[in-house]
């Protein structure tokens, strides 16, 4: 299955928004195409270990914001057309600044530093 | 919708996962059987001129643990009876077989902390047994959720203990109303268990017939309430950190009482 997805139970995200999260992520960076079906329901939920509902509630939220197309029958896929947004990419940066910071501190470089050096940067 | 009404849909929910999955009650009845046992074993020990604190500590750490293990069970397989799979009591022994380090870990720790308070609660003064009062419950509460956060998010005892007093924070209110829930049911039990008592010595007298059937039902009562309690606890642990109500414990009857800070 295309969407990385790891629950991180310290982040203090309900388990639900972080799988709305992982998906949303992986559409706005692409490892998850757009033809590419996602798990079932029962599927997620088996291999997470965690309850349907949460998996229901993560896909019925992607689905009411457009993000994935539930058909009976035949599965679960990404909604087409659609753009990634801002906010599709926030848990991306999210990602990469979390990474950015542990690499720094490794190196003795502060947070603040790095975030100082990030709006110094010209792209 | 008034806080009894609350706790008799709750029950009723449980009572229906409990119908659906009977074995769930055999971890509590175990416990209590194992816990007996050791309370015979070590009655001896406790000799006619009382018993150390030491000893005391000794056998109360022994019985809790094994009150954890059967628990760290019983939540393990009443989360996959949430999740719509099918409990077993080997697969609750063997999970909690596996969580021998934490749950050791756990079991000291609030068995200290118990210990403490119970014997804060032996002070003759006021002051002390109000702060008894008060630190046991918030201790209670902030720990309410310890043992499902070890056993689905495979933490140790202490990060469990940590954990659940965070959960604690988005779940008060629910949390409380189980606090409630379980000493209304407890107290109304009692009175259930007072009444057949009552006719049992009145059937049979002082006999052995009658020890055998009034140790059965207390037995088999609390196991019924232990197993009541998992399993709105494991539904609980549910809401506050998958963010969801599971079944059946969800649908309009019920959305009124669970609330997410």
């Amino acid at each position: 299955v295309p969407v990385t997805l790891q629950i991180d139970y310290d982040r203090g995200v309900p388990v639900y928004r972080q799988i709305y999260e992982a998906v949303t992520a992986a559409l706005a960076t692409g490892t998850l195409a757009r033809d590419e079906q996602l798990p079932t329901i029962h599927e997620l939920a088996g291999r997470l270990e965690i309850n349907p509902n949460t998996v229901a509630r993560a896909y019925r939220e992607l689905d009411q914001d457009g993000y994935i197309i539930s058909q009976r029958g035949r599965g679960t896929f990404p909604a087409p057309h659609r753009e990634a947004s801002a906010a599709d990419k926030r848990p991306v940066l999210r990602t990469i600044y979390d990474k950015a910071v542990a690499e720094a501190a490794r190196h003795g470089i502060a947070a603040v530093e790095v975030v100082r050096f990030f709006r110094e940067v010209k792209p | 919708m008034t806080v009894f009404d609350a706790i008799v849909r709750l029950t009723k929910a449980s009572w229906k996962v409990l119908c659906k999955h009977p074995v769930l009650v055999a971890f509590p009845a175990l416990s209590f059987v194992a816990m007996i046992a050791i309370v015979i074993i070590a009655a001896p020990i406790v000799g006619p001129n009382g018993v150390s604190w030491p000893t005391l500590f000794a056998v109360g750490v022994l019985t809790h643990l094994v009150r954890v293990f059967f628990t760290v069970g019983l939540t393990n397989e009443a989360l996959k009876a949430l999740r719509g799979d099918t409990p077993s009591l080997a697969s609750g022994v063997g999970t909690a077989l596996g969580r021998l380090t934490a749950i050791a870990s756990l079991t000291l720790v609030t068995s200290t902390v118990g210990f403490l308070l119970a014997v804060l609660g032996r002070s003759s003064r006021g002051a002390l047994r109000i702060a008894r009062f008060v630190i046991g419950s918030a201790w209670s509460l902030a720990t309410y959720l310890a043992i499902p956060v070890m056993v689905q998010e495979r933490r140790g005892g202490i990060p469990s203990l940590r954990r659940s007093g965070d959960l604690f924070a988005r779940t008060w209110g629910e949390t409380t109303l189980s606090e409630v829930g379980i000493r209304v049911l407890t107290a109304n039990l009692a009175i259930v268990m007072i009444v057949v008592l009552l006719i049992v010595l009145k059937l049979f007298g002082e006999s052995l017939v009658s020890m055998l059937v009034i140790a059965t039902l207390v037995v088999g009562l609390s196991a019924l309430i232990s197993a009541l309690e998992a399993i709105y606890r494991a539904a609980l642990y549910v809401f506050a950190a998958e963010g969801v109500v599971p079944e059946p414990f969800g649908g309009p009857d019920l959305d009124d009482i669970w609330r997410v800070k």
